[in-house]
């Protein structure tokens, strides 16, 4: 074998182990939280810790579900409403922030509108802690009584990843060919038409990729669904945070069970759209 | 003592036997085309000889020396590809002093270089420009210049001229085949367009389906086709091919087809066959000929200047071609005439395509 | 070199589509952040009896108290640092994996979706995850008690030194994905020919990856640092529910202290005035890097 050969074949195995070491350790603390899931109470803080349950069993996922009686049941009843209210909040306000923002990012990117400062208008409410934003948002919710119900926090979802969704967007439309919007221009298209029928089509990876980005947003929100909503609309990660808190005492098995089941949806979709994030997490940046 | 051998390449992708056994031996210094229909295996060829895929079975030698372990930097190889593969990154200048900038030769050497051949390929002006703003036929001089820099041994080019349009595709061939003299180094060159293939070739090797149908000069492979493929996919237009039946005669045979009755001497069978007739349209003879082969109505006429085309239909509804000079013009409609010129005729089996006659 | 658009007598087009997105920008965004400018400008501090209409206007008082608590400059500088830390962890990572997973690895198709799970994951679920990684009876410390061979039983969370770290462990793991797939992207799309020309002409590994490679990365880099550093100063979440910005302060992030004084005390000037403050900073720092990528696209 030539000496580079021998150099690369080296070098691969080397590569193998260190991909697999390092993907062991990433991978981690997502097989301690599906372990747990499956955990019976009595193994849930032991030591030495459980690797594996002894006697595995689902009723952390029954848990989940069914909720349970006693003292506890004044404020968890069962995930199952939170669940689909999640399901309901975060598809509602990702879909309306995408489509609002092809809108707005197609503006932006074809015609210019407003320059470089209007984006960055766009952008800047990102970089403000939500934190600040809260006490306001509430003032505000209180005055036009959107305090705890869906469109409320529907609203306050678009708000806050409308920049993302613009910006990413734009990324992907600047990617786009002059010569495609020429060719539909003579055509006799409208404006409209051609964002319908041509431009679409073209950044479709980068479309499903901010989606995918903006579901991950909205269905991860704590903070706003903290504080603008309580028993009325309550999404999942209120849920979680409540089977965290003191009152419940420690409830690690049900936790880790509605972990798992709160990352599936997005797990799929992810999954579902894989193909495209291969050229859409260029941003655009790159010409094909 | 032959440049570059290859002996006996074999690849295999999943289902599909993408290279069969190819064998082929090329002299230093020739200008070797590799042509075929897409799918005929001559890229993953190309691709085993630059280094970048492996074969499952045979070898690739330069000059005696095995390089079948030889990762792709290390084989001393020029490569021009199809969809040019500029450093869009850099510029023009950057992208052809690339190659002596790896091996950190000084600055003055480099430049001196970059310059000599700008000149020699007449892009000095673009010398600046960024990579994205060149049309395709600048880009692809560039594309060239960046392999003249390191002195490879020799050259492989993948479809160079797939993305220009058709005048500057004979203006660039030019450009290579003059390339080809000053440098005096072997070529590879890899296109699925026969024209191409004639007008550059010293020797040329037909695949399809993995398999080298024929090697040999493009003159010969023109005269001597060794089967149908072969036959119908060198010239423009292609070959006329006319099934029919073969009886055997005292002389020779008789070829029936089409409503054409053409004497085969020296062709001699037991019995009746099934074949196919191969005649190029330069030798079908159009007019009012003392003997005639058979009978056939114009469809149409291209009066091309130099030359005309004639598009006859002969009975049983085939159509052929006949290419003939200026002055013959005959109507549209008209019936007339056809004799094909006696040494010119092919015969082919008619299954699997392999030349019976001459 | 925008397109002139042909004015029908009505609103032109562009204009249009880019209304909504200005409307809810505008009254979900400007609004509160006019009330905050408001609030920040006056001493409204609702527990202290102080209502909305009685607050009396302060100027920049709030600011010159919020910038001289120390907790506060403390935060920021810890927040800072945090995020900073992250930053380079997960390039570091994303860019390992980005590009072992380029070549030919077996298994590549199931590692890679493997990989970007935590992304998606809720923090909560993290933070809850790395809680019982973490406690005292936790597999970690059973990891580093073999490796050490003596009895490690730290309580990381109310260690004043060491909670910070299952907190910069679990944005990290949290994050990672992100810098992985947005380097994975680039380098596969990459066009095969330039790296195979590259390679011909004589290119070592590590000469494809300097001058071929990075460079073609830079755009897309800084836009995932900005996006990433932008969430990053944000970090609320795990603070919140690992350590709750202690033992003490140790832990606080800018977040975290907004929320101690805006929600539990009330301080809503106070609040206000410290958001502001980390607004502009973070504008200044971002228009710098957005200029750039802006400038580099066209």
């Amino acid at each position: 074998m030539s000496d580079s050969m021998m150099k690369y074949n080296v070098r691969k195995g080397l590569a193998h182990i260190f991909l697999y070491a390092v993907t062991a350790s990433l991978l981690f603390p997502l097989f301690w939280m599906l372990m747990t899931s499956f955990k019976s109470p009595n193994e849930w803080v032991t030591y030495p810790p459980t690797w594996i349950p002894t006697e595995p069993t689902i009723s952390n996922y029954r848990f989940i579900f069914f909720g349970s009686a006693g003292r506890f049941a004044r404020t968890y009843s069962s995930a199952v409403i939170p669940y689909l209210n999640t399901v309901f909040v975060a598809v509602t306000s990702t879909l309306v922030a995408i489509v609002i923002g092809v809108l707005g990012s197609y503006s932006l990117s074809r015609f210019k509108t407003g320059g470089s400062l209007t984006l960055l208008s766009i952008i800047m409410p990102r970089m403000f802690p939500p934190m600040a934003m809260i006490i306001p948002l509430m003032i505000f919710f209180q005055l036009i009584r959107a305090i705890d119900t869906y469109w409320g926090l529907i609203i306050v979802y678009i708000g806050f990843t409308l920049p993302y969704s613009v910006l990413m967007l734009k990324g992907f439309m600047d990617g786009v060919p002059k010569e495609f919007t020429e060719a539909a221009m003579l055509d006799g298209l409208s404006e409209w038409q051609i964002l319908y029928k041509i431009w679409l089509p073209i950044i479709k990876n980068g479309l499903m990729t901010t989606t995918l980005f903006l579901l991950i947003l909205n269905w991860t929100e704590y903070t706003f669904a903290l504080t603008l909503s309580s028993r009325g609309v309550e999404t999942i990660t209120l849920t979680l945070a409540k089977l965290f808190s003191n009152e419940a005492g420690t409830y690690y098995g049900p936790q880790s069970a509605l972990g798992i089941l709160a990352a599936i949806p997005t797990i799929i979709f992810g999954i579902f759209i894989h193909k495209h994030l291969a050229y859409g997490f260029t941003f655009g940046a790159l010409k094909r | 003592m032959p440049g570059l051998v290859l002996n006996n390449i074999s690849k295999r992708y999943g289902d599909v036997q993408a290279l069969d056994g190819i064998n082929l031996q090329i002299q230093d210094g020739e200008f070797c085309v590799i042509v075929g229909p897409s799918g005929s295996g001559k890229t993953t060829l190309l691709n085993i000889i630059a280094g970048f895929t492996k074969p499952d079975d045979g070898e690739v030698t330069v000059d005696g020396k095995p390089y079948n372990q030889l990762s792709p930097r290390d084989r001393n190889i020029g490569m021009v590809f199809q969809d040019i593969g500029l450093f869009s990154h850099l510029t023009v200048r950057k992208n052809i002093s690339f190659g002596l900038e790896i091996k950190k030769s000084s600055k003055k050497d480099i430049d001196k270089r970059v310059e000599e051949i700008a000149d020699r390929l007449k892009i000095r002006k673009l010398l600046d420009k960024k990579v994205r703003l060149l049309s395709g036929g600048e880009a692809q001089r560039v594309a060239i210049g960046r392999t003249l820099i390191t002195d490879p041994s020799f050259f492989l080019f993948d479809e160079p001229l797939g993305n220009l349009d058709a005048n500057l595709r004979v203006e660039m061939l030019t450009e290579i085949k003059r390339l080809h003299l000053h440098l005096k180094k072997t070529f590879i060159y890899v296109t699925h367009d026969q024209e191409q293939a004639l007008s550059a070739a010293s020797r040329v090797m037909i695949m399809k389906d993995g398999k080298a149908l024929q090697k040999g000069p493009p003159r010969e492979i023109y005269n001597n086709p060794i089967g149908k493929f072969v036959a119908e996919f060198f010239g423009v237009p292609s070959m006329n091919l006319i099934d029919g039946t073969i009886i055997p005669e005292e002389d020779g045979s008789l070829f029936q087809g089409a409503g054409l009755n053409v004497k085969v001497k020296g062709y001699s069978q037991s019995k009746k066959a099934e074949v196919t007739l191969g005649v190029r349209p330069t030798d079908v003879v159009v007019g009012n000929q003392i003997t005639e082969d058979g009978f056939g109505t114009i469809n149409s006429l291209e009066l091309l200047g130099d030359k005309n085309q004639i598009y006859l239909t002969l009975e049983q509804e085939k159509s052929i071609i006949a290419v003939t000079s200026p002055e013959v013009r005959p109507e549209l409609e008209e019936r007339v005439k056809i004799k094909l010129k006696e040494n010119r005729i092919f015969l082919f089996d008619r299954d699997q395509g392999g030349r019976l006659y001459p | 070199m925008s397109e002139r658009i042909k004015r029908k007598g009505k609103i032109p087009v562009n204009i249009i589509m880019l209304l909504p997105t200005n409307i809810i920008i505008l009254f979900l965004i400007i609004i509160p952040t006019i009330l905050v400018i408001w609030f920040s400008l006056v001493n409204f501090q609702p527990t202290f009896g102080i209502n909305f209409w009685e607050s009396k206007f302060v100027f920049l008082d709030n600011y010159f108290k919020i910038l001289m608590d120390d907790e506060f400059v403390k935060a920021v500088i810890r927040t800072v640092y945090i995020s900073l830390i992250c930053l380079g962890v997960e390039f570091t990572i994303g860019l390992l994996i980005a590009s072992i997973l380029t070549g030919n690895i077996h298994g590549k198709k199931i590692l890679y979706p493997l990989l970007i799970i935590p992304i998606m994951i809720p923090p909560i679920v993290i933070g809850n995850n790395f809680w019982l990684i973490f406690s005292a009876n936790g597999p970690v410390n059973q990891i580093i008690s073999i490796i050490l061979n003596t009895e490690f039983k730290v309580s990381w969370f109310s260690h004043p030194k060491y909670a910070i770290i299952p907190i910069i462990l679990s944005e990290i793991w949290h994050w990672y994905p992100l810098t992985f797939l947005i380097l994975f992207s680039g380098l596969v799309n990459i066009s095969t020919s330039e790296i195979r020309a590259a390679k011909i002409l004589g290119a070592t590994e590590w000469q494809l990856s300097w001058r071929i490679k990075f460079p073609k990365l830079k755009g897309i880099i800084t836009i995932a640092l900005v996006i990433r550093m932008m969430e990053a100063l944000k970090v609320f979440d795990v603070v919140h529910l690992l350590t709750h910005g202690g033992p003490g302060t140790r832990t606080e992030t800018i977040s975290f202290y907004l929320f101690k004084y805006g929600f539990k005390y009330s301080r809503i000037s106070y609040v206000s005035a410290g958001a502001w403050i980390i607004l502009f900073i973070s504008l200044l720092g971002f228009s710098l890097a957005l200029r750039s990528v802006l400038v580099e696209r066209k």
